[in-house]
């Protein structure tokens, strides 16, 4: 088959994925503790009866699956409710947030790919001497190191020590800079060894000894003929990662009191703001159902083999 | 002549020899740290000077010295003898949720790679997307529903990582069935059930537990991390992440109250991961990546 | 079968070991060789006699745990043992062109068929991409590819082991070498195949009247195709001669079982002749004549001494003690 027929098909087993993550994830939200109405109402004295009343204006005496065709119905008009504590729209405190997030994801993904890629580059290409050992063991390390505590190591020295750089709140990029790091590191660790394994591997195949049979030079073989078959999981694991840096993204950014919607998630969950949360959780869901089927289109594009159905060959 | 010498030295440093000793001696240094740890945390009572939540108002955050190894915190509370109590928890969680999460995956994974086809196909999309979505945002909604402290955590974090468990086990148990003596066994009219843990189950063994040796550290860093947001250990117990958590208002004040429960996070997590390194090319080197 | 002029390849005493753990195994120990313009040489022997090693050093595409210990390999003049990385690529491809045992593999699986050929005459001859295309699709045409302007955009995966051989033989013939080396190129294909790439070869062979080194374990394949012959034994060289010479006289008792394994299968014989026991291990080869346990008409000085090269006849060389002894 084709790569568009591939592409095609791709998104559309991603529609349905949607749709089923949105009903496990109304049904963990419908279980969550505490009593929607008696914190709208936040300690108000108000008779039984008004909070039936209540009850049933806000929709919340139905059965289930008619409470979540209602929501359903409100997130697809992009009203995500409104957050309890605050009284704003939930929609407009996500997209407050969320280029701030963004941001971050950005450039730590940036710097861990770059540093990833070109450390594992580099010890597979120095493979079994001091380097690369030095080099692998300090990657071990980095993905031992809990990034929230990285983090606050980082503040230390940098904030308090040297004075370099912002440790709390957003005053402009360079505020990023070392939340960037805390979530970069243990990330990069892992994509310099994927990188050093794939390229490895890759070098020691057939195909290579036919390249430089050809009497192309060490440029053209690594970069056009080893680099292009062992990158591909590289890419795809990027794609792949970026919902999981979102989870790194919470911790960091309340440790860096950044105004992002990991942080905004935190403070939700410890508020019992609930429908903030339920937000949250469905772009965060959203982000990865549209990720992960990228990664997937990404390998066909990347990787001809993939296209074909099981059991290919003309 | 100099094409001769610039041989030698190159195979000098890329033998086979020089790559299995490194990798030895990483793995001897991981043993070397865990067993430290493990050390610490059985003699805790003993080595402790003080309990971990006695509390002394005079002795607030005072720095490392020779009656407060590792200084005290904002309790007065003595760091040292919290962090040697921390390690008990550190590894008693990290084998709990290696414990679950294989309980959990191993059986799934049997399954889905013996019977094959839609159930097989079921469990695999249900492991795939748990796997795919952000494993701290499920922990801590699943935190949430179920209230702070340490055992939900525990509880939480072997729920969304089971998936590895599974991919792995149901992976060896393809390889494994199509070998010639399950087909022997299934002639001569042995259950499927028994042939599972007879035959598929003690050869996915070794692979299994190079897997758990490497997916403690994950454990242990979640585990941390939800306490260091606040939802899993409860104060005063001295798990590292809640001590972070605590630590981290005074980090310019105090900055031992953080550093040495991170440090030794690290170096636990490290130690698991050089070892299940080491085992795992002993072991089983096609697991790499898993 | 008559010798033109000089020698278009000419191997001197190579020596050359791989690092183990165990130690450094001689794969290659003492070979001298020389190939002439024009004809088919067969480099003849069992599996893991060193034929390969041999080949493999011509082009210098050796693995990395290859240690070359003495020796020359000279070519047109030049020793390429010796030549420097970027003189080897001018080479590689363009005057000595190298065909793999395994089709399935030496194929990049992310390129196209058109863009890897087409790598060649680009990369050569400086063409721009347009024309290089253009000359891969002429060549895999000349191969014998069908559709050879559509099947240029294909990637590998979806050729046939045959196809995939016959797109490196296009590959590797674009630039006209002078020295085509095929590395056992029929081994992993199916029988009805092997015979078409064997033709084909010939055809190019006549065509560009380019010299062949054909490395096979296979004395059917050496009859059909072979000019002269080279037998290889443990990592040496234990008879030359024309191929006509070598299955009337050979000189080698090795040989000679060689030739009988084949011969007495034509012959449908009720037994199959073997030769018996294996091949040594080339970390601690057997002392004196490296044939000698398994050979038949050993004698003490096969224990003691190694036998060097004597030219028996015009053109027909031989390492054994007991050659004339040999019936």
């Amino acid at each position: 088959m084709g790569l568009l027929t591939y592409v095609a098909k791709k998104l559309l087993i991603g529609i349905p994925v949607i749709f089923g993550v949105t009903i496990i994830l109304f049904y963990i939200m419908y279980m969550l503790p505490g009593d929607p109405i008696k914190l709208l109402l936040a300690g108000e004295r108000v008779t039984p009866a008004k909070i039936e009343e209540l009850r049933r204006a806000w929709g919340l005496d139905q059965p289930i699956y008619i409470q979540y065709f209602y929501w359903l119905s409100h997130v697809i008009r992009g009203d995500l409710g409104v957050s309890i504590v605050t009284k704003e729209q939930v929609s407009s405190l996500i997209s407050q947030r969320l280029p701030y997030t963004m941001m971050l994801m950005l450039i730590s993904t940036l710097l861990s790919y770059s540093i990833g890629v070109t450390t594992g580059l580099l010890t597979a290409l120095k493979r079994g001497t001091l380097v690369d050992s030095v080099i692998s063991v300090a990657g071990v390390a980095s993905y031992s190191i809990p990034g929230f505590w990285f983090g606050l190591m980082l503040m230390l020295v940098f904030g308090y020590y040297l004075k370099l750089l912002p440790i709390s709140g957003y005053e402009g990029l360079h505020s990023l800079i070392l939340p960037a790091l805390s979530l970069a590191l243990p990330s990069s660790a892992y994509v310099m060894r994927l990188t050093r394994a794939e390229m490895i591997e890759v070098l020691n195949e057939d195909y290579i000894r036919t390249a430089w049979a050809k009497g192309l030079n060490k440029k053209r073989v690594l970069l056009v003929h080893a680099l292009r078959n062992a990158m591909i999981p590289v890419v795809v694991m990027f794609f792949l990662d970026v919902p999981w840096l979102i989870g790194g993204a919470v911790v960091i950014e309340t440790l860096f009191a950044l105004p992002g919607m990991g942080r905004l998630l935190y403070v939700s969950i410890i508020r019992q703001d609930y429908a903030v949360v339920q937000g949250i959780v469905l772009i965060i869901t959203v982000l990865t159902v549209v990720f992960n089927t990228l990664g997937d289109i990404v390998v066909a594009v990347l990787d001809p083999r993939v296209r074909i159905e099981k059991g290919g060959g003309s | 002549m100099t094409l001769l010498i610039r041989e030698k030295i190159k195979s000098l440093s890329s033998s086979e020899e020089f790559m299995l000793f490194l990798k030895h001696k990483r793995g001897l240094a991981g043993l070397i740290i865990l067993s430290f740890m493990l050390f610490i945390a059985l003699t805790a009572d003993f080595i402790a000077p003080k309990k971990f939540d006695e509390v002394d108002p005079s002795s607030r955050l005072l720095p490392p010295s020779t009656t407060n190894v590792f200084g005290t915190d904002h309790l007065g509370r003595d760091v040292f003898s919290r962090i040697v109590y921390g390690a008990r928890i550190a590894l008693w969680v990290g084998l709990l949720v290696v414990l679950i999460e294989a309980g959990i995956g191993v059986p799934l994974g049997l399954i889905a790679g013996y019977y094959g086809g839609s159930i097989d196909k079921l469990i695999s999309a249900i492991t795939d997307m748990l796997w795919a979505f952000p494993p701290i945002i499920l922990a801590l909604a699943i935190v949430t529903i179920l209230g702070p402290g340490l055992t939900n955590v525990v509880v939480a974090v072997s729920i969304v990582s089971w998936a590895p468990y599974t991919r792995i086990v149901r992976a060896k148990t393809q390889s494994i069935i199509s070998r010639e003596f399950i087909t022997a066994a299934r002639a001569v009219g042995e259950s499927s059930l028994s042939i599972m843990f007879r035959y598929v189950l003690p050869n996915t063994l070794a692979s299994v537990i190079v897997l758990a040796t490497l997916t403690i550290p994950s454990a242990i860093l979640y585990t941390t991390a939800l306490s260091f947001l606040g939802f899993g250990a409860q104060p005063p117990t001295p798990d590292w992440g809640a001590m972070l958590n605590e630590g981290k208002d005074y980090i310019f004040k105090a900055p031992w109250c953080s550093v040495f429960p991170g440090l030794f996070i690290t170096l636990t997590a490290l130690s698991f991961n050089l070892l299940g390194d080491a085992l795992r090319d002993v072991l089983d080197p096609k697991l790499r990546l898993g | 079968m008559t010798r033109v002029s000089e020698a278009l390849l000419e191997v001197r005493d190579l020596h050359i070991c791989y690092e183990t753990s165990r130690g450094c195994v001689r794969a290659v120990d003492g070979v001298s060789l020389a190939i002439y313009e024009g004809e088919t040489f067969c480099l003849v022997g069992e599996t893991g006699c060193g034929k390969s090693t041999l080949a493999l050093a011509i082009p210098r595409l050796l693995p990395p745990n290859a240690r070359l210990l003495r020796g020359n390999i000279l070519f047109k003049g030049i020793d390429l043992l010796r030549a420097s990385e970027s003189e080897l690529q001018k080479i590689r491809g363009r005057e000595i062109a190298m065909i793999f045992q395994n089709p399935m593999t030496s194929l990049n699986p992310v390129h196209t068929i058109g863009f890897q050929v087409a790598e060649v005459p680009l990369i050569h001859f400086r063409m721009s991409w347009k024309e290089a295309l253009v000359a891969a699709v002429k060549q895999l045409g000349k191969v014998g590819i069908p559709d050879p302007d559509l099947r240029s955009k294909d990637y590998p995966h979806t050729f046939s082991g045959g196809m995939k051989q016959r797109s490196m033989i296009a590959m590797m013939t674009t630039c006209k070498p002078s020295l085509l080396i095929a590395d056992e190129p029929t081994t992993a294909l199916d029988v009805t195949i092997q015979a078409q790439i064997l033709k084909l070869l010939y055809e190019l062979k006549s065509e560009y009247g380019l010299t062949l080194l054909l490395i096979t374990h296979n004395f059917g394949i050496v009859a059909e195709v072979c000019d002269r012959v080279g037998v290889m034994y443990a990592g040496k060289i234990v008879e030359v001669a024309d191929v006509r010479e070598i299955f009337e006289n050979p000189q080698h008792p090795y040989t000679k079982g060689l030739i009988e394994c084949v011969v007495a299968r034509r012959k449908s014989k009720t037994r199959l002749n073997q030769i018996p026991g294996t091949p040594p291990s080339l970390l601690n080869p057997p002392s004196g004549c490296r044939f000698h346990p398994r050979c038949p008409y050993t004698t003490r000085k096969c224990l003691r001494e190694e036998p060097q090269i004597i030219e028996v006849r015009e053109g027909h060389l031989v390492a054994c003690h007991n050659y004339d002894r040999i019936r």
